[in-house]
Formats: structure tokens, C-alpha cells, sequence
């Protein structure tokens, strides 16, 4: 392939103006951080290293239009394994500044507000792993109202905003309260013989095939749930299975300070205590809810993790107190 | 009496302040007013209790610029807090013209601070401890806890009461209002996801500041309160959270206090 005619030196010294994106050269292609990249895992064709190769070359159409650098979330796994110790998600997000000035977008959903029902709480902006929102005037209904607005090219679709929203008057398409609560509540999921063990699980912390399978395919009695991050798993959800059929919750995030979206598991490692001692005070075993961590570490653990729970719920037995 | 004490320094502060929200007792009615310069001050009262919080926000909402004093007891000034903590109003347009509540009072409301900070008139009115929660807590297994909530809630007659008189309950969608959460027309509501939406969307979250108005409202007499003063404990020994205490920054549960 001959790239020469495409070569831009300019890209690079943009690249390098823009804060954090001043590494960008020191780089010395290792590898190590596409080794570790947790975006890599789900979609082969995410290589930060090859990101930052090309954009030290100075290819400067394959980089700016390239979907892929939009796909790293900064949880920043590879920034303490790089030798160079060049933290890549702040030259990513370099590159993409770059991008946006000559006009390119993040392709793919973004969270979405529903200006009516928006109180300006701010609670959204503030668990926003990535500043993406902001409270703004907007016009609405011909005067201007003060309402969350989303930066599509910072959103990552993670629906956390969503998860503090008390209105839920922010949300992502496809991971709505709706559509969660319909794959956690789908027909036949509170029947059977035994006591049924709901787990839900973030995209990113099953990183073994095996694991994916697992959940793929669960023994009986369990059923498998996925969200885009532990931190989207608001207590109505755990409360609605427990009220519909389900007789224990397992909800699995990826390791403390390994969150893909940041800190959307410390987040809810906070909230999973408050549904225990909730369960507490209205009289329901504490352990019926539970949060677990499943670290890079861990992988190849989802079905043990999975298979304790199930066994604890039906040692605890069904609840008792639905009609 | 303390009632004369705050009318002579409510009618002092018209002089500088655009209005003043208090109660005020006009054809045997007790309801929450808006005192400007001039008007008939003897119609003021303190009682009976009720949230004047969301008022004082509705008010701000038509009058942005407004410089307003608010008669109120403690729990209202903290409510005042939290709805400043959750951006529903600026603290700065506002001056608390605080009055003690009274001993009966506070025992009816087992009030741990029946008083406000910015106090004008009386004296703070000694702290209540909570005999029902320690109660609650110490005699209660398990499954009695779980009969005793079923008992409760299997009362309720889905009225939204609670809801609609909570001082911090400012939302324009309420989820307890939406088939996500809630099927509509079914009584007695499923348990416990109606009064769980109430309990964490306030309490939880940090917003309830323990004014009683939703268990007074409560034609049922379910004891909400009690609930929301144990979650309010929980949020305090998790995240060090003192509810309506003072202005915050990040709001409760985003840090955990303990490793």
C-alpha cells in the first residue's frame, strides 16, 4: 500500500497542540495497550495502537473518518501498563477534537433528553463519566426552558445519566426503563420449579468465551441480563423483578477502579447498599441482592460467581410475600 | 408569643424584602400567602405544619429576580436546602425568618431538630429522639418486618397524597405514575414497588428531611416517616450524608465513605 501521498504532517502537529494529545510521537507501537484494551475484546477491529500509528504518520482521512476512535470509553486500563506511560485516552481524545473541528460526529446512539419532563436537576451531568452533559437553555414551546443538554460527540451510550435521573427523562435507545425492565421481565422468567435467580451483567466484565456462553445458555433457574454498565442498574429494576417472580438479584460490574465507563460500578456498588439495607428494613433477606465485581483477573469465574448466587437464593428458598 | 414577635419582624423586613411566604389564616382557612409591603399582617400564623418549600419554588419560578423571607419552622428551611441542592431554587433570593417548633410538636414529629439555623424568634426547641425507630429496630425480626410493611402497605388507597405534598417532590414525570413501575388501577398496589419508588426516590437519595407531611397527609396512616427516617440513617452511616444540613457538592451516593 503506499500511503506517501496521503502523509500530512499538519494532522500530528494538531494532534500534539490539543491537550493530551502531546504523546502522541512518544509512542513506540508495543502493543501493550491493544493487549489490554478492554474495547478490543468485543470488537477486533478497535486497535489503539494502530490508531495512534496512523495518526503519527499523519494519515489524516483513515484516522478522522475511522469509527474506531470513538470507541475508546477511557476506563484506562492500558494507561498503567503503557511503558511509555502515555495515557492513550487523552490523546484519543485528541484526535477526536481534531476530528470534530474538521466536522466529523460520533456515529451510533447517544443519550437523548426529554426537554418536557426535564426538571434541571443536574444530577445526569454530574454522574456523567465523560462531562458530556450540561444544563443549558433551550428553546421549548416557544420560551426558553433550562434543561439537560448531551455533547453527542463526549455521550458514550452508557445510560448512567439515565440510572440518576429520577424522571427518566434522560435516556439511551435500546437501554431505556422500558426496554430493560422487558428483558428482565420477559414472560415465563418467574415461572418454574425453583426459586429463580435474576443476574444482571455489564457488556465489559465477561471477557472469557466461556463466560459469554454461560451466560449465553444459564442453567435453569437463572436467567442472564445484559446492560451497558453495572451503573445503569437503577434499584427499580431489582425492586420490579423481586415484585414480578425473581427471588435474588446478582448484579455484576467489572473491577473497582476498572470500570469500563469509569465509575459507573462504584456508583452502583453505593446503590446496591442502599436496596440491601432497604431489603433490610421492609423484612427480606439482605443477601437476596447482591453486587459483585468481575475483574480481567476473574475471567472464566461469571459461571462460579453465578452458580454460588443460585445456590444461596434456593437455600433461602422463594419469597413468600408475592400474591 | 412568638406569633407577634415574627409579625413585627416580618413587617420590618418588607420594608427591604419583595414579599414574605407565611401562613396566613383568612376566613377560618389556613393557607400559604405571599405578604407584601403594606398588607394586614394579623392574618399571619405559624401553624399547622405544612411544607412551604415547593411553594417558595413556585413562587421563584414566576419572579426570578425576587428577594423573598420564608416564616418557617426547621424542617422547611432544610427542605429550602435540599431543593437548592437539587438546583430547584437559589439560596441567595432567600432569607429564612426561622421559628422553633414546640415540644408537642417535636415529639409528634420525633424530631431530632425541631428548630431552624437561622433562628429569629424563641429558642431551639431540645431534639426528639426517634422512639419508634429504635423500637422498630431492636423488637422487630425479620419476618415480623416483612408483616408489619405488608400490613401497612396493603392500607394504602394509592391516593398520591404522600407524593403530592412532599416538599421535595418537584418532578414533572413522577415514576410512580408510570406503567414501567406501576400497573395502573390495582388496589391493593403489588407490594413493594409503589411504596419502595416513594421511599428511595426521597429518602434514598437523600432529599427526605424528616417534615412528616406525607404521614399526615396519609389518609391510611401508613408510617412513612419511620421508613424514610431509617433510609436517612442508612445514607448518613454509608455515604456521611446529613440531609438539608447545608449546601453540598456531589450529591450522596457517588462516594462511599467506608473502604
Amino acid at each position: 500500500m503506499n500511503h506517501s501521498r496521503k502523509l500530512d504532517p499538519s494532522l500530528v502537529q494538531e494532534i500534539m497542540a490539543e491537550p493530551g494529545g502531546e504523546n502522541l510521537l512518544t509512542c513506540w507501537s508495543c502493543g501493550t495497550c491493544a493487549a489490554t484494551c478492554l474495547v478490543r475484546r468485543y470488537d477486533p477491529a478497535f486497535n489503539p495502537r494502530k490508531i495512534l500509528h496512523q495518526a503519527g504518520l499523519g494519515l489524516r482521512e483513515e484516522v478522522l473518518s475511522s469509527a474506531e476512535i470513538w470507541q475508546c470509553s477511557a476506563c484506562d486500563a492500558c494507561y498503567p501498563r503503557c511503558p511509555k506511560q502515555i495515557h492513550i485516552s487523552e490523546v484519543m481524545k485528541a484526535i477526536r477534537a481534531v476530528a470534530i473541528r474538521a466536522g466529523y460526529q460520533r456515529p451510533g446512539v447517544t443519550a437523548h433528553v426529554d426537554v418536557a419532563a426535564c426538571i434541571a436537576c443536574g444530577m445526569c451531568a454530574v454522574a456523567c463519566p465523560y462531562e458530556a452533559i450540561h444544563l443549558e437553555m433551550v428553546p421549548w414551546n416557544g420560551t426558553p426552558k433550562l434543561a439537560a443538554q448531551v455533547d453527542p460527540n463526549l455521550c458514550m451510550a452508557c445510560g448512567i445519566c439515565n440510572s440518576v435521573c429520577l424522571s427518566s427523562s434522560i435516556s439511551v435507545e435500546g437501554h431505556t426503563d422500558v426496554a430493560i425492565n422487558q428483558r428482565l421481565n420477559q414472560d415465563g422468567a418467574a415461572e418454574g420449579p425453583q426459586p429463580q435467580t435474576l443476574v444482571i451483567t455489564c457488556n465489559w466484565c465477561l471477557h472469557a468465551e466461556s463466560d459469554v456462553a454461560y451466560a449465553m445458555h444459564p442453567p435453569e433457574g437463572v436467567r442472564v441480563v445484559n446492560v451497558p454498565c453495572s451503573g445503569r442498574v437503577t434499584p427499580l429494576f431489582v425492586f420490579t423483578a423481586l415484585q414480578r417472580g425473581m427471588d435474588g438479584v446478582l448484579i455484576v460490574g467489572c473491577k473497582e477502579d476498572a470500570c469500563h465507563y469509569k465509575h459507573g460500578n462504584a456508583l452502583e456498588r453505593g446503590r446496591a447498599r442502599m436496596v440491601q439495607n432497604l431489603l433490610d428494613l421492609l423484612g427480606l433477606e439482605q443477601e437476596r441482592v447482591r453486587f459483585a465485581w468481575l475483574g480481567a483477573l476473574d475471567r472464566g469465574q461469571f459461571p462460579e460467581l453465578v452458580g454460588q448466587m443460585m445456590r444461596d437464593v434456593q437455600a433461602m428458598g422463594p419469597l413468600t410475600w408475592r400474591e | 408569643m412568638l406569633v407577634d414577635a415574627l409579625r413585627e419582624i416580618v413587617a420590618r423586613k418588607l420594608e427591604t424584602l419583595d414579599g414574605v411566604v407565611a401562613l396566613a389564616e383568612e376566613q377560618q382557612r389556613v393557607m400559604p400567602r405571599l405578604y407584601r409591603r403594606g398588607d394586614d399582617l394579623s392574618t399571619l400564623v405559624l401553624g399547622p405544619r405544612y411544607p412551604l418549600a415547593l411553594v417558595v419554588r413556585e413562587i421563584l419560578k414566576r419572579h426570578p429576580e425576587a428577594h423573598l423571607g420564608v416564616v418557617t419552622r426547621g424542617c422547611q428551611e432544610r427542605a429550602l436546602v435540599e431543593l437548592a441542592n437539587w438546583k430547584q431554587l437559589d439560596l441567595q433570593q432567600i432569607e429564612v425568618l426561622g421559628f422553633p417548633c414546640s415540644p408537642e410538636q417535636a415529639v409528634e414529629c420525633r424530631c431530632a431538630q425541631p428548630y431552624p439555623q437561622a433562628l429569629v424568634v424563641g429558642e431551639p426547641t431540645p431534639g426528639v429522639e426517634d422512639g419508634l425507630l429504635a423500637e422498630f429496630l431492636a423488637a422487630k425480626t425479620t419476618a415480623e418486618r416483612l408483616a408489619f410493611w405488608q400490613r401497612q402497605f396493603a392500607k394504602c388507597i394509592k391516593c398520591y397524597g404522600c407524593r403530592t405534598i412532599c416538599p421535595l417532590c418537584f418532578c414533572n414525570q413522577c415514576a410512580m405514575e408510570q406503567e414501567t413501575w406501576v400497573a395502573r388501577g390495582r388496589l391493593p398496589v403489588p407490594f413493594p414497588v409503589f411504596h419502595v419508588i416513594k421511599a428511595l426516590h426521597t429518602a434514598g437519595v437523600g432529599k427526605c428531611v424528616g417534615c412528616h407531611a406525607c404521614e399526615d397527609a396519609c389518609p391510611a396512616a401508613i408510617p412513612l416517616s419511620l421508613l424514610y427516617a431509617l433510609l436517612r440513617r442508612d445514607l448518613k452511616d454509608l455515604f456521611g450524608y446529613e440531609v438539608g444540613a447545608q449546601v453540598r457538592g456531589d450529591p450522596p451516593l457517588f462516594k462511599i465513605e467506608e473502604a
